[in-house]
């Protein structure tokens, strides 16, 4: 695996929302419990300012010394324990993975349905992620770039596309929608945000305000989200009521002129998304498996764990949403003690520290002036 | 030298992998020729005594110099899912439907419409935007019709409704249908098509009204045209009117702009449009009858009639809720809503006001 490089907060930035936005286009409601779609525009309203919430810890953190990471950080507070806490963001990096893959897995066996074998499309691009990883951070940002107007322009297929057939008859009402259904959004939301652990391992090779880029990440973010929603009910409504991956469904339905059935362009674009998102979790696995076992396991680490997340793939493949894979609830806690507990925790005990440090450090100077 | 070594072993493994990967993904191996697939353009399903009769339009791909007249298959089958595979078996080739324009029911078949066309929402191929019309005789008759053939082509047949009806009726695409399905709250008109009396063209003759997924009852011509006005969807719809003579005056919408609304009155839903039209009458008394303000009274009370008279079948006679009156109650008026069980139920007791109001094309 190559050097840790330098990136500009832009770059990781970028990065980061590629890696979620295309978790937001293989949506399915089956992972909220059957809810539809307009509800998860409140949701997304209530989990943009928890999700700037989620953020803070982790940049408190790196006000305390931007060049330390949460590893880092685990490794001064904690000494030998802190391979607790390594382990556990190794073990949730590649479980990111492997939820990736097995979310595009159903969506490439439900919602398109190709005549190609599923596990060879995820293999694919679990070995493509795999070369990706080994590359580095600075390879893999520049690769964001192009991915991201690539993304950009299917986003504007696709509002081009669907604005012309939305119906504001489509929706409905705010007194209509569950707080249940609200609340499973939120929750759905709210586990997906993997990109603020990865913030928590990558800032110390990142130049530039990155403050300002998490506030910005997350709107954008956001924005995404709600203007799906907005699209997609508002072209297709009660359309897509059971249907699996309504996102998909939208693009199939994008007809400008002569330019009609992009799904295929879609899925293309999609699967570079994916590409990006394995990418960077299996680079994170693989510097967490580094700070243990030191460089040349972090090499063999990225093979090992591509081929965890390969299996893993096959393995679920004929698992339901109901699975533990697709938890939202089971993600959730995860994602909460990755980007918030552990971090606030340490913040914490690293505080204390050095309050002590400083009162010792007084109290040995007035030792020295008596 | 080491430096050069390294590049070229890089570029021939690079070279390699692009190559594994455009031997192995390129779908040569499981490739498919355009000659063994059977390419649908058009699809008639007639239904009888628990058995469907499936009549497809297929590409004729014999000539790659002229455009031929459609292939045109019939079989039989307990479904349509059945009837498909005995089609992929007789002829040896694999169904393609992603190219299908049109879906045509029988009566028969259209009374079980959510069950006929389910074989459509859990196919990979079929379309969304696929157009549903409904024959007034079996599909099989007007799809192998020769004269038709001849014609007419797929997308001719599948171009019959709206705007290219000229106003008449409303087309409708699955998705649409589909959606009024999972909502149980309003549903659609699906055109009806017939032969011509000369028998060599297939043209729409009225609209057939669903309810909850399935035919409910089918309109005449005139009351489809009403129906299209009062879906503001009017635009160069043509209107007979009789005059003192009996003879009929044709009253072309030349544009039409429509506002509606909702509102609850004691406890019942009061439904209220206010249709603006700009008329032109192509006769050679026209541009006087036009001046006659009388006789544009007399329009506006034939139009107001026609549409109450034709609100009140299409809702309450065939329970169909073509004016989305549920969407509309629910939107405005969330909280009464979610106490009615059934809103078909409801529907009957919606009352109609009616307002319309027109201007001729020369001013």
């Amino acid at each position: 695996m190559n050097n840790r490089g330098m990136i500009t907060a832009g770059q990781l930035f970028v990065l980061l929302f590629i890696s979620r936005v295309i978790v937001t286009v293989t949506y399915s409601p089956q992972l909220s419990s059957g809810d539809d779609m307009w509800s998860h525009l409140i949701s997304a309203l209530i989990s943009f300012p928890l999700t700037l919430l989620m953020l803070v810890p982790v940049l408190l953190l790196r006000r305390q010394n931007a060049s330390m990471s949460v590893l880092e950080f685990s490794e001064d507070v904690f000494k030998r324990f802190s391979v607790i806490i390594i382990l556990f963001y190794a073990i949730y990096f590649l479980l990111v993975c492997g939820y990736g893959i097995a979310l595009y897995n159903k969506f490439i066996s439900l919602g398109v349905n190709g005549e190609t074998p599923v596990f060879a499309i995820s293999a694919a691009v679990a070995v493509a992620s795999c070369y990706g990883a080994f590359k580095g951070i600075e390879a893999m940002a520049r690769a964001s770039g192009i991915i991201l107007v690539g993304l950009f322009a299917t986003v504007l297929l696709m509002l081009c596309g669907l604005l012309p057939s939305t119906d504001t008859e489509n929706y409905r009402s705010v007194l209509s929608v569950s707080g249940e259904s609200v609340y499973s959004g939120t929750v759905l939301m709210l586990s997906r945000m993997s990109c603020i652990p990865a913030l928590a391992v990558l800032y110390p090779i990142v130049k530039g305000n990155i403050s300002r880029g998490s506030v910005l990440w997350s709107s954008f973010v956001f924005m995404t989200i709600m203007l799906f929603i907005i699209l997609v009910t508002g072209s297709l409504g009660d359309y897509l009521k059971y249907s699996i991956f309504p996102v998909y469904q939208a693009a199939k339905t994008v007809n400008i002129g002569f330019l009609q059935r992009l799904d295929a362009l879609f899925i293309g674009l999609w699967t570079a998304g994916l590409f990006c998102r394995l990418s960077l979790f299996m680079y994170l696995f693989a510097l967490c498996v580094g700070k243990i076992f030191g460089k040349k396991a972090s090499r063999i680490a990225i093979v090992l764990g591509s081929a965890a997340v390969i299996i893993f793939g096959a393995v679920t493949t004929d698992m339901g949403f109901r699975s533990f894979i697709f938890s939202k609830d089971v993600w959730l806690w995860l994602t909460i003690t990755a980007a918030v507990i552990i971090p606030l925790v340490l913040l914490i005990i690293y505080k204390i520290k050095s309050v002590i440090k400083g009162d010792d450090r007084e109290g040995v100077k007035a030792h020295e002036m008596q | 030298m080491k430096c050069n070594s390294s590049n070229i072993s890089k570029v021939i493994f690079l070279a390699t992998a692009i190559c594994a990967v455009m031997l192995t993904f390129g779908g040569c191996m499981s490739r498919s020729e355009l000659n063994d697939k059977l390419i649908i353009e058009g699809i008639g399903i007639d239904k009888a005594n628990d058995r469907y009769s499936l009549t497809v339009m297929t590409l004729n791909t014999e000539s790659t110099e002229e455009v031929l007249p459609p292939e045109v298959i019939n079989v039989s089958g307990k479904s349509v899912s059945e009837c498909f595979e005995n089609i992929s078996r007789d002829t040896g080739r694999e169904i393609l439907l992603s190219d299908n324009k049109f879906i045509i029911m029988d009566k028969f078949a259209a009374e079980q419409a959510d069950e006929v066309l389910s074989y459509f929402n859990s196919s990979f191929e079929a379309r969304p935007d696929i157009l549903l019309y409904v024959s007034d005789e079996s599909t099989k008759k007007l799809l192998q019709n020769e004269n038709v053939l001849k014609s007419m082509s797929a997308e001719d047949i599948a171009m019959i409704g709206g705007e290219y009806s000229g106003g008449t009726v409303r087309s409708c695409r699955f998705k649409e249908f589909k959606a009024s399905d999972n909502s149980g709250l309003y549903d659609v008109s699906v055109p009806v098509l017939t032969l011509s009396e000369d028998k060599s063209r297939i043209i729409p003759d009225g609209s057939a009204l669903f309810e909850n997924g399935k035919m409910s009852g089918s309109i005449s011509a005139d009351e489809s045209v009403v129906l299209n006005i009062l879906s503001d969807d009017g635009d160069g719809a043509v209107i007979s009117m009789s005059d003192d003579k009996g003879e009929s005056i044709p009253v072309e919408i030349v544009s039409l702009k429509s506002e509606n609304g909702l509102r609850l009155d004691g406890g019942k839903f009061i439904y209220s449009e206010n249709l603006n039209m700009t008329i032109d009458i192509h006769r050679n008394d026209g541009e006087a009858l036009l001046k006659n303000k009388k006789f544009l009274g007399e329009i506006e009370e034939f139009l107001e009639e026609s549409c109450s008279r034709t609100a009140n079948k299409v809702v309450k006679t065939y329970d169909s809720d073509i004016l989305k009156i549920g969407k509309k109650a629910q939107n405005g008026f969330y909280t009464e809503f979610s106490k009615i069980s059934d809103w078909h139920e409801e529907l009957k007791s919606v009352g109609f006001r009616f307002n319309v109001s027109v201007v001729p094309s020369s001013e």
